[in-house]
């Protein structure tokens, strides 16, 4: 799992570049992999990339697959780790995901930036070379690879290809995906069919006749105004059952598929047909459960401008109560300052009920501190007001901005149900996904919204370890002081309520031939405390449910019978922090 | 009946063969071991060579391999039904055993129906398939069978860290004084330094029993309560971190009780317990959708004690109990099981119903799902009437000797009173929140013995009692004085692991017999649709009316009230093979979701355009039910 270590002179040499290079011209780095940052990529584009940004960084990154998808596409994983530091399963590490929604494109692009700027950053940049060496990152740019690839080649909308390709029989007829859209005027996009119709409800703007205008109830088309039915979106009878596009492809909602409060189909849809029955879920989980180093979550979906956390459902509002909640509001409304235009929100509060997502169950069920941000907020096509700006708005950003690129003009087609019927209107680019010429900007925001977030993942270290003779000769009082510098404690409340994961430990272990014993320890409240609150068995080796809280210092003490000059190892041990180590001399200070 | 006599015989050679070490006053043990897995699966073979031929030129009863444990031992299905594949189109009962491994007697004992259904039930297996997985925790059953000592373990044997100190399994129950079983240790007034808090007093009415003091009548708590352990790694707590594992019927999705120790890490995290899901609900591939009944043999039972209908959870959606449609077929179901096995009580299980197979066959595959301990403390059943009339009763167990003293008393309703059914020792971390699972150790803070638990003790020990006087076997050992390492003197004794949940050898037979009986009355009861003749009328010049009526002949609904309302199965179809433009009125594909039992039925009707004397298939499609076509021949027939 590990790789070679690289040389140390190498790492030394980095640093030394870092310290000793002119202060830059401007605040850019470079990289030995250029990405442009203004356009979407396929599947095979994105893997391109990866693999030469890991063929550019060998000693920083692994590449990885951690499985298949349904259709045998691989399932990319991305170690980023500094290994002269350690291992990367030795340190807090953040996993990033994206995509698990097909549709969610830019889910992807962000995954990659991250991956592209921190490389290129290591020993560039100090604050992020800095963090690079503190902990490691897991990052999976497309966790729905085959809702990605239906999504560029195959037809689409903004909204399809959310599922994966799992055919379910959506109409009941016992026949699976026989009847989907279908892309008549073959543009790459499904869009809408209109019909001319006396008693069609439905007229074109007289100043915008791409704009159709619904008649109300009372109104009649003025004479000679032609007026038209809204057929829905592209398609044919594939299957001859009198409807259209009732089986279209796919599939389940891959983030309804996670356990923890996981609910069937009939509670709700997409959940599929048990908890982790996607190769794609299964893959995910079976990784982050090998990983109880995992200390920090960010999912990519999106849109609507959101910083989200769970709870899913009510019932589980009490798992971020307390200080977990603290934690959670702080990370989340800085988010909001560094995501303009994004709001800080709760899943089920604020946007609607979920049940077995992937980010409540990083969170309730792993005990890992979790976020789903939702890309693209459409307060930012104009970037005065929060709103969706009005439908002329709409017009200008497409035509003024975008060139008309997100517009399908209308074309006649002739239908085998509906006759001569007109197909075209917004394309599959016009909404949900970041306009290409405002990509690089949400990912960076976003990239630096995670860099922080990791940034919190807990970091322990021995703050003061006070040794004294207590009084016997041959007795000595060892007091340690844990300290915790960031805001995310090594054990969330929820995890030692709940019984998540291991007690953090520590031990303290006489050297080999010392003759020394722990014969009591137990926890102190402050450094002015003489009495401990003992701990009833196995005096060397404390367990430490609760962990240690964000910045936060716990005192331990140990008292030890042993000779003057007696050494000992002390060592705290934590599943979501780097492990320390120390030896400890007893000997008067 | 010669063949389950075969088995008992079996059992009771593979009971004495096995002399334990050290065990010497009570020996031998009260119920057979579990069956070694070779012999399992050579009986399931037996099974197959030795099922009758369908008939059909098929054998009546094949093998499917539907996954391996986590130890690579396969889980084998038995499927019973002629035509082979075919089979697999008709409606079925899936019969699942051994998913807890301390009830042995529910392998025994689905075998048995296995070889009786096969040779006496050919006629039914025409019509209806059984599905029967007689060991779903054969890593388990094995593992129990190689121990030197007989103990509690109702668990896969999937490593964990129970109590959450970084080593897993440091710290497991030990048979202390080597009499050859792992009961309790009871610790007197246990001296302080110890960390143990004395919870009980011993039962001034059943001095071998403890139970919390009354303190309103001044009773002092003087006994701390264990389970036979050392505290092998010193943390103070005795046996919290035992071998294994996760709790089968604890892992599956339906309302999985996440935080519970041993629910396992995640859903269907044992590969036994995915192996189902799979097979049954495969998410690409052929599933099997025909089984509409699922019985599984387990501590617990809501045969007799009908789940609560109509109650839902937090989602509003998901049935606690039973969806209120269901009620009828529950309790019809559950009395034609009280009247062949003459039980007159169980104990409840609804406390297993979270995570449980049974459960997530109700609430998430939507089928009738049935649990039963298939063997009974003897004053919970009615006592066999003298003759009756036309069905002889089967072979009676051998032992028809006065029953205990207290079977006597009118059997009350036991529900709910003994939450643990196999509950030789109220601390059992086994069921506890994760956490609880040290704790009670010291303390006993998982499960204090209620009154109601001395009381039904009491019954069991009655029961022993009068079984060991009539030459049987016991399943308590008295509690005798052992000088604990690390505790002092103690006590240890108490029920025999299992022996609340299996008979003595000799009811084997009984108990194949009634359980035979009960899935022949079940396969009776499936829905059988019937495909009446097309009746066709002439509404003009190429314009006709067809109509057809579909009965559905069984005596249970084509699907149960949560079938219909999972939506797992499209539902019951008629459709016409014309093109769209032909069918001028109805929908060329006309749906029910449930025809009720008993005759009931759906009419489909439609008008089409075509020349008179066309043919016209009407096409019957069920995924439980099966496929049929019959055709409609255009002209005036009536009827």
């Amino acid at each position: 799992m590990t790789k070679a270590h690289p040389a140390a002179a190498i790492a030394a040499l980095a640093l030394a570049a870092l310290t000793a290079a002119p202060a830059p011209a401007q605040p850019h780095i470079p990289g030995h992999v250029e990405i442009p940052f203004n356009r979407y990529y396929s599947g095979e584009e994105l893997e391109a990339h990866l693999k030469a940004v890991a063929a550019a960084y060998p000693d920083l990154v692994e590449l990885r697959t951690i499985g298949k998808s349904l259709q045998g596409r691989d399932i990319w994983l991305v170690i980023v780790n500094s290994p002269r530091t350690g291992p990367h399963h030795a340190k807090p590490a953040m996993w990033i995901d994206g995509n698990i929604h097909g549709n969610e494109i830019q889910a992807s692009e962000v995954v990659l930036y991250t991956l592209w700027y921190l490389t290129k950053a290591y020993g560039q940049n100090a604050p992020l070379t800095e963090l690079l060496d503190s902990c490691s990152f897991y990052l999976v740019p497309s966790l729905n690879p085959d809702g990605r690839a239906q999504w560029f080649q195959g037809p689409s909308t903004p909204h399809s290809f959310r599922s994966n390709p799992r055919p379910v029989d959506d109409d009941a007829d016992g026949l699976f995906d026989e009847d989907g859209p279908d892309d008549l005027d073959g543009d790459g996009s499904i869009t809408q069919m209109w019909k001319e119709d006396p008693n069609g409800r439905w007229v074109r703007s007289q100043t915008d006749p791409r704009v159709f205008i619904q008649l109300r109830a009372d109104e009649r088309p003025a004479p000679g105004v032609v007026s038209y039915t809204f057929l829905g979106s592209e398609g044919i009878d594939n299957d001859g059952d009198g409807r259209i596009n009732e089986d279209g492809p796919g599939g389940d909602d891959m983030n309804r598929n996670f356990p923890g409060g996981w609910h069937p189909n009939y509670v709700q849809w997409g959940a599929g047909p048990y908890p982790l029955s996607a190769p794609e879920t299964a893959a995910a989980a079976a990784f982050i459960l090998d990983h109880p180093n995992i200390a920090a979550v960010q999912s990519y979906h999106n849109m609507g401008g959101m910083i989200l956390r769970g709870p899913g459902t009510p019932a589980r509002d009490g798992i971020y109560a307390g200080p977990d909640g603290r934690v959670y509001d702080e990370l989340g409304r800085l988010g909001e300052q560094m995501l303009p235009y994004y709001r800080y929100l709760i899943i089920h509060k604020d946007l609607y009920t979920v049940h077995g997502g992937f980010v409540t169950w990083t969170a309730e069920s792993l005990g890992i501190v979790s976020y789903t941000n939702e890309m693209w907020a459409e307060g930012k096509y104009f970037q005065r007001v929060a709103e969706r700006p009005s439908d002329e708005q709409m017009w200008l950003f497409r035509d003024r901005l975008q060139f008309g690129q997100a517009f399908k003009d209308f074309t006649e087609f002739d239908h085998p149900t509906y006759g001569r019927i007109l197909v075209g209107g917004l394309n599959k680019w016009s909404s949900r996904t970041t306009p290409t010429f405002m990509l690089e900007e949400e990912c960076h925001r976003n990239f630096a919204f995670t860099m922080f977030h990791a940034g919190q993942m807990p970091r322990v270290r021995f703050d003061r370890v006070d040794v004294a003779p207590l009084g016997e000769p041959g007795l000595w009082s060892v007091t340690v002081s844990v300290r915790n510098d960031r805001v995310i404690p090594t054990r969330l409340n929820h995890a030692r309520n709940s019984r998540i994961g291991r007690n953090d430990l520590l031990e303290f272990t006489p050297a080999a031939g010392s003759g020394a014993k722990v014969v009591a320890s137990g926890r102190v409240s402050d450094w002015f405390q003489k009495q401990m609150d003992p701990v009833r068995h196995e005096p060397s080796r404390i367990q430490i449910p609760e962990g240690i809280p964000g910045r936060a210092e716990r005192i331990f003490r140990f008292i030890v019978q042993g000779d003057r000059g007696a050494r000992l190892v002390l060592r705290f041990d934590a599943e979501k922090a780097a492990n320390l180590e120390r030896e400890v001399v007893l000997e008067a200070p | 009946m010669k063949l389950g006599l075969l088995f008992c015989g079996a059992a009771m050679a593979a009971c004495t063969a096995t002399p334990r070490p050290g065990a010497l006053a009570v020996q031998p043990a009260s119920t057979a071991p579990p069956l070694p897995l070779t012999e399992v699966n050579l009986r399931i073979a037996e099974v197959v060579t030795a099922a009758a031929a369908d008939g059909r030129g098929g054998p009546l009863a094949s093998l499917l391999t539907i996954g391996q444990s986590r130890e690579g031992r396969p889980l084998q299905v038995l499927r019973l039904g002629a035509d082979g594949d075919a089979a697999d189109r008709r409606p079925a009962l899936l019969i699942i055993a051994g998913i807890d491994p301390m009830h042995e007697v529910g392998v025994t004992v689905a075998l048995g129906v296995a070889r009786r259904l096969a040779a006496e039930h050919a006629d039914l297996l025409g019509e209806t398939t059984v599905y029967i997985l007689p060991s779903l925790n054969p890593d388990a059953a094995e593992w129990l069978r190689a121990q030197p000592a007989r103990r509690d373990h109702s668990r896969t044997l999937t490593f964990d860290d129970a109590d959450r100190d970084g080593r897993t399994d440091e710290d497991g129950p030990a048979d202390l004084d080597g009499d050859g079983f792992i009961t309790m240790m009871r610790i007197a007034d246990p001296r302080p330094g110890l960390g143990l808090e004395a919870r009980y007093i011993i039962d001034p009415d059943n001095p071998r029993l403890l139970r919390e003091p009354d303190r309103a009548k001044g009773e002092r708590p003087a006994f701390a309560l264990l389970v036979e352990s050392l505290d092998a790694d010193g943390d103070g707590l005795f046996a919290e971190d035992g071998p294994g594992g996760v709790d089968l019927d604890s892992n599956f999705p339906y309302r999985w009780p996440e935080f519970r120790n041993g629910a396992g890490r995640t859903p269907l995290s044992e590969p036994e317990s995915l192996a189902v899901a799979q097979w049954i609900l495969a998410p690409t591939g052929p599933r099997r959708d025909n089984i509409l009944a699922v019985l599984v043999y387990a501590p617990g039972d809501n045969l007799l004690n009908t789940p609560p209908a109509g109650r839902m959870d937090d989602t509003n959606r998901v049935p606690l109990g039973i969806e209120e449609g269901d009620k009828e077929a529950y309790e019809l179901i559950g009395a034609a099981f009280k009247d062949i096995t003459g039980m007159t009580s169980a104990p409840n299980g609804e406390s297993r119903w979270p995570g449980s197979l049974a459960g997530w066959a109700y609430g998430h595959v939507g089928v009738y799902a049935f649990t039963t301990p298939v063997w009974v403390r003897p004053d919970l059943v009615k006592k066999p009437e003298p003759a009756a009339p036309e069905d002889p009763p089967p072979a009676q167990p051998a032992e028809n000797e006065s029953p205990p003293a207290d079977a006597a008393t009118p059997a009350a309703p036991e529900r709910a009173s003994q939450p643990s059914p196999r509950g030789a020792a109220p601390p059992r971390p086994a069921r506890g929140r994760p956490g609880r699972a040290g704790a009670p150790s010291g303390t006993a803070a998982g499960g204090a013995p209620a009154a109601g638990d001395t009381a039904e003790d009491a019954k069991w020990l009655a029961y022993f009692d009068a079984r060991v006087e009539a030459g049987g076997e016991p399943g308590f050992i008295d509690w005798r004085p052992f000088d604990h390492p690390q505790l002092g003197p103690v006590e240890i004794g108490g029920f025999i692991p299992g022996a609340k949940l299996n008979p003595p050898p000799e009811e084997i037979d009984r108990l194949v017999d009634e359980q035979a009986r009960f899935v022949a009355d079940l396969l009776g009861r499936m829905p059988r649709l019937i495909l009446e003749e097309p009746v066709t009328e002439r509404l003009g010049d190429g314009l006709w009316r067809i109509s057809v009526r579909i009965v559905n002949d069984g005596r249970l609904p084509t699907r149960s009230a949560i079938g219909v309302k999972t939506r797992r199965l499209p539902p019951i179809r008629l459709g016409l093979d014309l093109p769209a433009a032909a069918v001028v009125g109805g929908d060329r594909v006309q749906r029910t979701h449930a025809i009720p039992g008993d005759g009931g039925e759906f009419v489909a009707s439609w008008i089409v355009a075509a020349r008179e004397g066309t043919d016209v298939v009407v096409q019957l499609r069920s995924a439980e039910l099966g496929d049929r076509d019959i055709t409609a021949r255009l002209q005036e027939n009536g009827r």
